[in-house]
């Protein structure tokens, strides 16, 4: 067993730290998730078999709806040997305007055990005008695990008074690591409002950045050329695929939010028969 | 000998003594100097003229198509992706050589190294890393460094060319402040080059190019000196696109 349990701070300010901290293993042949630790405004509110198989979709509920001046959320999942699951949320995560200049904190852990799948889809994350984020996202793969997994961040409300990179500070990182060591890490880190500023060059002119890991240890010959195809008639985009021994990497920019969850909906149609033996679906934020 | 004799001697022997000691620390600090000249040039061999850095894919798209692109997307480049990656990594490899820390080196290079997800990109910053430590060996040795390029012959590390700029700096007692502002300055210097042949530029508009990136230059190596390895990071998202795209651009002459 890789889970471990992990708890609230007792110093923690009820409603201000969110944690949730739940397990997925196997019983009578298919997976389920169990929660071993939740504080709100996590809700635990269980999971979906949306493929009718032995695969759980779990989506992560935050009921607050989004983070303001030094909010936490604290999200760790384990995927035991075996085992398979999906990982969701039921909408954007929103980072709020921070007058008082505090940072707010969102961490996603997982481990993947031996042989287990990890899919990991979250919505994207909404910087607004004025505010600070801090954002790490780490999973922990054995070399026999197998992951598809995505994050995209964009430039703010971008249809609400063009407020577009006007938020305030952002450090955000998507760490993979095999075995205990670094194999991948992306990080993005803006720490005045004039580098926050900077991205509309940094990213060409796109307003919604997203990365997709995807590692498996018989990832196919031709992954790179079948996710190139996929990937390649989204317009308003620009997508880079590349690929380094059994892991993956693509990096999208997009100019609406729509574009860049087409991308990464393509990849992942791309790259779910090799990860997960089943071809891609719309997930149901039900 | 009288007082004054005495006096007039030790005089002339002190400041003797003076001069023969100021003149080794002016030999020291100009083979410093020559040396850091020597490994940041271009002609020494690391293959490094050949690193567009992902730009060549922005040069046949048209994306950067003249000197005012250029030297906006360059100053970029320098500010969000090489002075806080490969700059924060110069300096800390430095000071690890410096203070003799090698067993730190392979825990640097791997991060360094992840940071970089383009395979090609990941590549030919090992490929320069390597040729530059093969070379320097030819040429000066390596002191303190032959754990490291042991490690980098049987593959266990990668030896990332700013890790290994910075080691070789900090193995011949250079400050991270000057060997920073060496290998941004080197760096910049060989895109521009790059940036020369495929625009292409005039010489003189390539020149200016990297006069105008000085002021950049001693900013971002100023500001590196307070970052950690924990710090690396890189914002410039385009170019990561520009350096995967590069993988499957057709007539390319760039290694990356």
């Amino acid at each position: 067993m890789i889970h471990t349990n992990i708890y609230p701070d007792p110093d923690w300010i009820v409603g201000k730290q969110a944690l949730m901290n739940v397990r997925a293993h196997v019983v009578g042949g298919r997976t389920i998730v169990q929660p071993s630790a939740w504080r709100i405004p996590f809700q635990w509110q269980g999971y979906h078999y949306q493929d009718h198989d032995d695969q759980p979709f779990m989506l992560m509920v935050n009921s607050g709806g989004g983070f303001v001046e030094g909010d936490g959320s604290y999200f760790y999942g384990s995927v035991e040997e075996g085992a398979r699951a999906l990982f969701t949320t039921t909408a954007s995560g929103k980072f709020y305007k921070c007058l008082n200049g505090m940072t707010s904190t969102e961490v996603v852990e997982f481990n993947v055990a031996p042989g287990a799948t990890l899919e990991y889809l979250p919505d994207e994350a909404i910087p607004y005008a004025a505010s600070r984020s801090r954002r790490r996202i780490l999973v922990n793969l054995h070399d026999t695990s197998r992951m598809f997994g995505s994050d995209m961040v964009s430039a703010g409300r971008v249809h609400y008074g063009r407020e577009i990179f006007k938020f305030h500070a952002m450090d955000s990182s998507f760490e993979i690591r095999v075995g205990g060591e670094t194999l991948a890490v992306d990080r993005m880190r803006l720490d005045t409002p004039e580098e926050v500023a900077d991205l509309e060059r940094l990213w060409s002119g796109a307003r919604h950045a997203a990365l997709v890991f995807a590692y498996a240890p018989d990832l196919p010959a031709d992954a790179e050329e079948l996710t190139r195809l996929h990937c390649a008639d989204v317009e308003d985009t620009q997508v880079g695929v590349t690929r380094i021994g059994n892991l993956m990497s693509i990096r999208i920019l997009a100019y609406e939010t729509w574009q860049a969850h087409e991308a990464i909906f393509k990849a992942w149609t791309a790259l779910r028969p090799a990860i997960a033996g089943k071809a891609a679906r719309p997930i149901l934020k039900c | 000998m009288t007082m004054t004799t005495a006096i007039t001697t030790t005089i002339i022997t002190a400041t003797a003594m003076n001069i023969s000691r100021s003149s080794n620390f002016a030999a020291q600090d100009q083979e410093k100097q020559l040396f850091l000249l020597q490994v940041a040039n271009s002609s020494f061999p690391t293959g490094g003229f050949q690193h567009s850095y992902g730009f060549e894919t922005w040069f046949q798209s048209g994306a950067v198509h003249d000197a005012g692109t250029f030297r906006t997307a360059c100053r970029d480049w320098l500010r969000y992706s090489l002075a806080r990656s490969e700059g924060i990594a110069v300096a800390r490899a430095c000071d690890m050589a410096r203070f003799e820390d090698f067993d730190s080196l392979p825990a640097l290079d791997r991060k360094l190294g992840a940071l970089k997800l383009s395979r090609e990109a990941r590549e030919a910053s090992s490929m320069t890393g390597q040729a530059l430590l093969s070379s320097y060996g030819d040429i000066f040795g390596r002191p303190g460094l032959e754990g490291f390029a042991r490690q980098a012959e049987d593959g266990t590390v990668a030896a990332h060319h700013a890790v290994v700029f910075g080691a070789i700096c900090g193995a011949h007692d250079i400050g991270a402040p000057e060997a920073v502002l060496a290998f941004l300055q080197a760096a910049v210097t060989s895109l521009a080059g790059v940036a020369c042949r495929l625009i292409p530029l005039g010489q003189v508009e390539t020149q200016r190019t990297i006069t105008d990136a000085w002021p950049f230059i001693q900013a971002f190596s100023r500001e590196v000196m307070e970052l950690g390895i924990d710090d690396m990071n890189t914002a410039m998202l385009s170019l990561d696109v520009a350096a995967m795209q590069h993988e499957t651009l057709r007539g390319r002459l760039c290694i990356c």
